[in-house]
């Protein structure tokens, strides 16, 4: 991801936002790569998931820092659903099972 | 895709124009004949029966596989590569449709590239198809990157879980790869076929900044490559 596009806006309520209940225990997760351009993959998190541009963004840079990210988490379906889409849009996205 | 109503006016030059249209048909001619063509039954089944990655390296990139484990993304590949390939055969259509079409220039155009190269052309996208254009410009970016190397011979191959354990040290991997590609095709001379590739490539990166930056006016996008 070779372009820095979005200007972080801390807004602590959308921070906490991440789903961790234990009975969910499928996670997909975004592989970086160098291609897709941070801008684009940040609103590909905001419009496939909703996420806040907030929560979007920092995904986002997580993906681009350390690699990978979990995006979503969820039965095994819900996963595959999520991983499909990504796919659709040209992310690099993995299903594993949350212990993994 | 959006509860804003996103628009995207754009003008291509006729010689950017004669460029899109054809890589759009590049990316429809890899991705093959929809389903139904080859087998009517498939409607009816929904399987493929493809359970291998694709041995083309574009395609692998654009069909990649789902799961670490090869059963499992087997059988996912088996029940949905379709499905991706027939997605992703609808936004590179979209994209050479609003290309030719626009100005019911359509059936002038298909007899010969004589008529696109002439003709320069202002779209405007609906909101509806703004992100089957972005999610098309960006399979023609992946695919061209594929052929350019960026990003070394492994996209598309599944990743691996020691991949960048620092979090600093890998931004800044990041982008000195990022530099080290810029400057390895600026580099190149001007007759070198693969420069103007690369300069393709960057150019649809632009525009798919471009283009959310209109769907988007709060996106802020810097684009700086």
């Amino acid at each position: 991801m070779p372009v820095v596009a979005e200007t972080l806006t801390p807004d602590l309520d959308e921070a906490s936002e991440t789903d961790l209940r234990p009975d969910r225990p499928w996670i997909c997760v975004v592989w970086d790569d160098p291609v897709n351009l941070m801008s684009y993959v940040t609103h590909v998190f905001m419009v496939l998931f909703g996420y806040s541009r907030f929560k979007a963004t920092e995904l986002m840079l997580k993906v681009h820092t350390e690699g990978k990210a979990v995006v979503s988490s969820g039965t095994r379906e819900e996963m595959e659903r999520d991983v499909s889409r990504l796919h659709e849009y040209g992310l690099w996205a993995t299903i594993q099972r949350d212990d993994e | 895709m959006s509860e804003q109503d996103p628009q995207i006016c754009h003008t291509f030059s006729s010689q950017e124009r004669y460029i899109l249209i054809n890589l759009a048909e590049q990316i429809l001619e890899l991705l093959g004949s929809p389903p139904e063509a080859r087998d009517p039954l498939h409607d009816v089944v929904g399987i493929s029966g493809s359970e291998l990655p694709p041995e083309d390296p574009v395609l692998k990139r654009l069909l990649p596989s789902a799961y670490k484990e090869i059963q499992d993304a087997a059988e996912f590949r088996r029940y949905t590569e379709d499905a991706l390939r027939e997605k992703k055969r609808a936004h590179a259509y979209l994209i050479r449709e609003t290309l030719i079409d626009d100005e019911g220039l359509g059936d002038e155009i298909v007899q010969g590239d004589k008529d696109i190269e002439s003709t320069s052309i202002r779209i405007s996208i609906k909101s509806e198809d703004a992100w089957s254009w972005l999610g098309g410009l960006n399979d023609i970016r992946l695919a061209l990157a594929v052929r350019l190397e960026i990003g070394g011979t492994t996209m598309g191959d599944l990743p691996s879980d020691t991949h960048r354990n620092d979090s600093v040290t890998g931004a800044d991997k990041a982008s000195e790869a990022q530099r080290a590609i810029h400057q390895k095709f600026e580099l190149m001379t001007d007759s070198d076929p693969m420069k103007a590739v690369y300069a393709v490539y960057n150019w649809l990166g632009w525009l798919q900044e471009e283009f959310i930056k209109q769907m988007d006016p709060e996106a802020d996008a810097d684009f700086e490559t």
